[in-house]
Protein backbone atom coordinates (compact mmCIF):
# COMPACT_ATOMS: atom_id res chain seq x y z
CA UNK A 1 0.00 0.00 0.00
CA UNK A 2 1.59 3.36 -0.97
CA UNK A 3 1.77 5.93 1.81
CA UNK A 4 -0.67 8.86 1.57
CA UNK A 5 -0.28 10.40 4.99
CA UNK A 6 2.85 10.76 7.10
CA UNK A 7 4.18 12.66 10.09
CA UNK A 8 7.71 12.41 8.64
CA UNK A 9 9.18 15.14 6.38
CA UNK A 10 8.01 14.63 2.78
CA UNK A 11 10.64 13.13 0.49
CA UNK A 12 10.22 14.28 -3.09
CA UNK A 13 13.16 12.18 -4.28
CA UNK A 14 11.59 9.00 -2.91
CA UNK A 15 8.29 9.81 -4.61
CA UNK A 16 10.06 10.42 -7.92
CA UNK A 17 11.83 7.05 -7.62
CA UNK A 18 8.55 5.33 -6.76
CA UNK A 19 6.82 6.77 -9.84
CA UNK A 20 9.57 6.24 -12.43
CA UNK A 21 7.91 5.63 -15.79
CA UNK A 22 9.75 5.23 -19.10
CA UNK A 23 6.59 5.93 -21.14
CA UNK A 24 6.19 9.36 -19.52
CA UNK A 25 7.74 12.39 -21.17
CA UNK A 26 6.26 14.85 -18.69
CA UNK A 27 6.69 15.09 -14.95
CA UNK A 28 4.61 17.67 -13.09
CA UNK A 29 5.13 18.30 -9.39
CA UNK A 30 3.18 20.40 -6.93
CA UNK A 31 4.60 21.08 -3.48
CA UNK A 32 2.58 23.05 -0.94
CA UNK A 33 4.73 24.75 1.70
CA UNK A 34 4.04 26.66 4.89
CA UNK A 35 3.88 30.39 4.17
CA UNK A 36 5.05 32.98 6.70
CA UNK A 37 1.96 35.19 6.40
CA UNK A 38 -1.82 34.85 6.18
CA UNK A 39 -4.28 37.74 5.91
CA UNK A 40 -1.78 40.18 7.35
CA UNK A 41 -0.67 38.01 10.28
CA UNK A 42 2.85 36.67 10.66
CA UNK A 43 2.71 32.87 10.66
CA UNK A 44 5.41 30.92 12.50
CA UNK A 45 4.12 27.42 11.72
CA UNK A 46 1.11 25.27 10.97
CA UNK A 47 -0.19 22.14 12.69
CA UNK A 48 -1.89 19.71 10.30
CA UNK A 49 -4.29 17.20 11.81
CA UNK A 50 -5.93 14.46 9.77
CA UNK A 51 -8.55 11.78 10.30
CA UNK A 52 -6.08 9.09 9.23
CA UNK A 53 -8.35 6.42 7.71
CA UNK A 54 -10.62 8.85 5.88
CA UNK A 55 -7.80 11.11 4.70
CA UNK A 56 -5.73 8.20 3.33
CA UNK A 57 -8.78 6.85 1.58
CA UNK A 58 -9.68 10.22 0.04
CA UNK A 59 -6.11 10.78 -1.19
CA UNK A 60 -6.04 7.30 -2.78
CA UNK A 61 -9.43 7.96 -4.39
CA UNK A 62 -8.19 11.24 -5.92
CA UNK A 63 -5.19 9.40 -7.40
CA UNK A 64 -7.48 6.81 -8.99
CA UNK A 65 -9.84 9.49 -10.33
CA UNK A 66 -6.97 11.46 -11.87
CA UNK A 67 -5.72 8.27 -13.57
CA UNK A 68 -9.22 7.61 -14.93
CA UNK A 69 -9.96 11.18 -16.06
CA UNK A 70 -6.68 12.18 -17.68
CA UNK A 71 -4.29 10.36 -19.97
CA UNK A 72 -1.58 10.03 -17.37
CA UNK A 73 0.58 7.13 -16.25
CA UNK A 74 1.20 7.95 -12.61
CA UNK A 75 -0.37 10.10 -9.92
CA UNK A 76 0.68 10.20 -6.27
CA UNK A 77 -0.42 12.43 -3.42
CA UNK A 78 1.19 12.52 0.02
CA UNK A 79 0.11 14.85 2.84
CA UNK A 80 2.10 15.59 5.97
CA UNK A 81 0.68 15.80 9.49
CA UNK A 82 2.01 17.37 12.67
CA UNK A 83 3.53 20.78 13.34
CA UNK A 84 5.50 22.24 10.44
CA UNK A 85 7.78 25.27 10.37
CA UNK A 86 7.65 27.97 7.70
CA UNK A 87 9.02 26.62 4.41
CA UNK A 88 8.37 22.95 5.15
CA UNK A 89 6.35 20.94 2.64
CA UNK A 90 2.81 20.03 3.71
CA UNK A 91 1.80 18.24 0.52
CA UNK A 92 3.54 16.74 -2.50
CA UNK A 93 1.79 15.69 -5.71
CA UNK A 94 3.57 13.94 -8.56
CA UNK A 95 2.00 13.30 -11.98
CA UNK A 96 3.70 11.60 -14.90
CA UNK A 97 2.21 11.45 -18.39
CA UNK A 98 3.29 11.08 -22.00
CA UNK A 99 2.68 14.79 -22.70
CA UNK A 100 2.67 17.98 -20.60
CA UNK A 101 -0.92 19.08 -21.13
CA UNK A 102 -2.45 16.09 -19.32
CA UNK A 103 0.18 16.30 -16.60
CA UNK A 104 -0.70 19.94 -15.79
CA UNK A 105 -4.44 19.25 -15.92
CA UNK A 106 -4.22 16.23 -13.65
CA UNK A 107 -1.96 18.06 -11.20
CA UNK A 108 -4.44 20.92 -10.94
CA UNK A 109 -7.32 18.49 -10.51
CA UNK A 110 -5.51 16.63 -7.74
CA UNK A 111 -4.66 19.68 -5.61
CA UNK A 112 -8.13 21.25 -5.99
CA UNK A 113 -9.84 17.98 -5.01
CA UNK A 114 -7.46 17.54 -2.10
CA UNK A 115 -8.34 20.96 -0.75
CA UNK A 116 -12.08 20.29 -1.03
CA UNK A 117 -12.33 16.66 0.08
CA UNK A 118 -9.53 15.41 2.28
CA UNK A 119 -10.19 15.50 6.05
CA UNK A 120 -7.16 17.51 7.09
CA UNK A 121 -7.31 20.58 9.32
CA UNK A 122 -4.86 23.42 9.51
CA UNK A 123 -4.15 25.32 12.73
CA UNK A 124 -1.98 28.35 12.12
CA UNK A 125 0.42 29.58 14.78
CA UNK A 126 1.23 33.30 14.93
CA UNK A 127 4.11 35.46 16.09
CA UNK A 128 2.13 36.66 19.11
CA UNK A 129 1.74 33.10 20.42
CA UNK A 130 -1.90 32.77 19.38
CA UNK A 131 -3.24 30.19 16.97
CA UNK A 132 -6.37 29.72 14.86
CA UNK A 133 -8.08 27.10 12.74
CA UNK A 134 -8.67 28.22 9.17
CA UNK A 135 -12.24 28.36 7.87
CA UNK A 136 -12.06 25.59 5.29
CA UNK A 137 -14.46 23.82 2.97
CA UNK A 138 -17.42 21.81 4.34
CA UNK A 139 -17.23 18.10 3.50
CA UNK A 140 -20.14 16.42 1.74
CA UNK A 141 -21.13 12.75 1.50
CA UNK A 142 -20.21 10.77 -1.61
CA UNK A 143 -23.86 10.84 -2.70
CA UNK A 144 -24.08 14.64 -2.41
CA UNK A 145 -20.79 15.04 -4.26
CA UNK A 146 -21.96 12.99 -7.23
CA UNK A 147 -25.35 14.74 -7.46
CA UNK B 1 -28.59 5.44 23.93
CA UNK B 2 -24.87 5.88 24.38
CA UNK B 3 -22.92 7.32 21.42
CA UNK B 4 -19.20 7.96 21.31
CA UNK B 5 -18.10 11.06 19.40
CA UNK B 6 -14.67 11.78 17.92
CA UNK B 7 -13.91 15.45 17.32
CA UNK B 8 -11.48 16.97 14.85
CA UNK B 9 -10.08 20.38 13.99
CA UNK B 10 -11.80 23.35 15.54
CA UNK B 11 -14.38 21.10 17.26
CA UNK B 12 -11.62 19.31 19.16
CA UNK B 13 -10.21 22.67 20.15
CA UNK B 14 -13.59 24.03 21.32
CA UNK B 15 -14.43 20.89 23.29
CA UNK B 16 -10.84 20.60 24.58
CA UNK B 17 -11.05 16.86 24.00
CA UNK B 18 -10.69 14.47 21.07
CA UNK B 19 -13.56 12.25 22.17
CA UNK B 20 -16.57 12.27 24.40
CA UNK B 21 -19.64 10.20 25.18
CA UNK B 22 -23.21 11.39 24.75
CA UNK B 23 -26.40 9.99 26.29
CA UNK B 24 -29.22 10.55 23.83
CA UNK B 25 -32.32 8.97 25.38
CA UNK B 26 -34.31 6.02 24.05
CA UNK B 27 -35.63 5.34 20.57
CA UNK B 28 -34.32 6.43 17.21
CA UNK B 29 -31.14 8.51 17.27
CA UNK B 30 -29.67 10.12 14.16
CA UNK B 31 -26.52 12.09 13.39
CA UNK B 32 -28.71 15.21 13.57
CA UNK B 33 -29.53 14.44 17.23
CA UNK B 34 -25.83 14.03 18.02
CA UNK B 35 -25.02 17.39 16.45
CA UNK B 36 -27.87 19.09 18.32
CA UNK B 37 -26.71 17.66 21.65
CA UNK B 38 -23.09 18.58 20.99
CA UNK B 39 -24.13 22.06 19.89
CA UNK B 40 -25.95 22.61 23.18
CA UNK B 41 -23.11 21.22 25.24
CA UNK B 42 -20.44 23.35 23.56
CA UNK B 43 -22.64 26.37 22.82
CA UNK B 44 -22.03 26.14 19.08
CA UNK B 45 -23.73 28.48 16.61
CA UNK B 46 -26.16 27.00 14.08
CA UNK B 47 -23.86 28.08 11.23
CA UNK B 48 -20.97 26.15 12.77
CA UNK B 49 -23.07 23.02 13.22
CA UNK B 50 -24.46 23.15 9.70
CA UNK B 51 -20.95 23.03 8.24
CA UNK B 52 -19.96 19.88 10.16
CA UNK B 53 -19.90 16.55 8.30
CA UNK B 54 -20.19 13.14 9.93
CA UNK B 55 -18.72 9.71 9.32
CA UNK B 56 -19.36 6.28 10.80
CA UNK B 57 -16.54 3.81 10.32
CA UNK B 58 -14.92 4.87 7.06
CA UNK B 59 -18.11 6.14 5.43
CA UNK B 60 -19.42 9.67 5.35
CA UNK B 61 -23.06 9.68 6.43
CA UNK B 62 -25.99 12.06 6.07
CA UNK B 63 -27.64 13.84 9.01
CA UNK B 64 -30.59 11.44 8.77
CA UNK B 65 -28.30 8.41 9.31
CA UNK B 66 -29.58 6.27 12.18
CA UNK B 67 -27.15 5.26 14.88
CA UNK B 68 -27.06 2.17 17.05
CA UNK B 69 -26.08 1.70 20.69
CA UNK B 70 -22.38 2.25 21.34
CA UNK B 71 -21.54 3.46 17.84
CA UNK B 72 -18.80 6.01 17.22
CA UNK B 73 -19.51 9.09 15.10
CA UNK B 74 -16.66 11.15 13.67
CA UNK B 75 -17.51 14.85 13.44
CA UNK B 76 -15.54 16.61 10.72
CA UNK B 77 -15.55 20.42 10.45
CA UNK B 78 -14.76 22.14 7.12
CA UNK B 79 -11.40 20.91 5.82
CA UNK B 80 -8.31 23.00 5.12
CA UNK B 81 -5.58 20.68 3.90
CA UNK B 82 -2.92 21.44 1.35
Amino acid sequence: MPVHLTSEPLELTALLAETEEPAAGALAIFVGTVRDENEGRRVTGITYEAQPALASRALAAIEQEALARFRIQRCRLVHRTGTLAVGEASVVIVVRSAHRDEAFQALRYAIEELKARVPVWKEEHYEDGRSAYLEGVPLVTEKERLE
Amino acid sequence: MHIRVELYGVLKSLAQTHELGLELGEGEVTVRDVLRELGERLGLAEATLSSVAAAVGEEMVARSHRLTEGQTVLLLPPVSGG
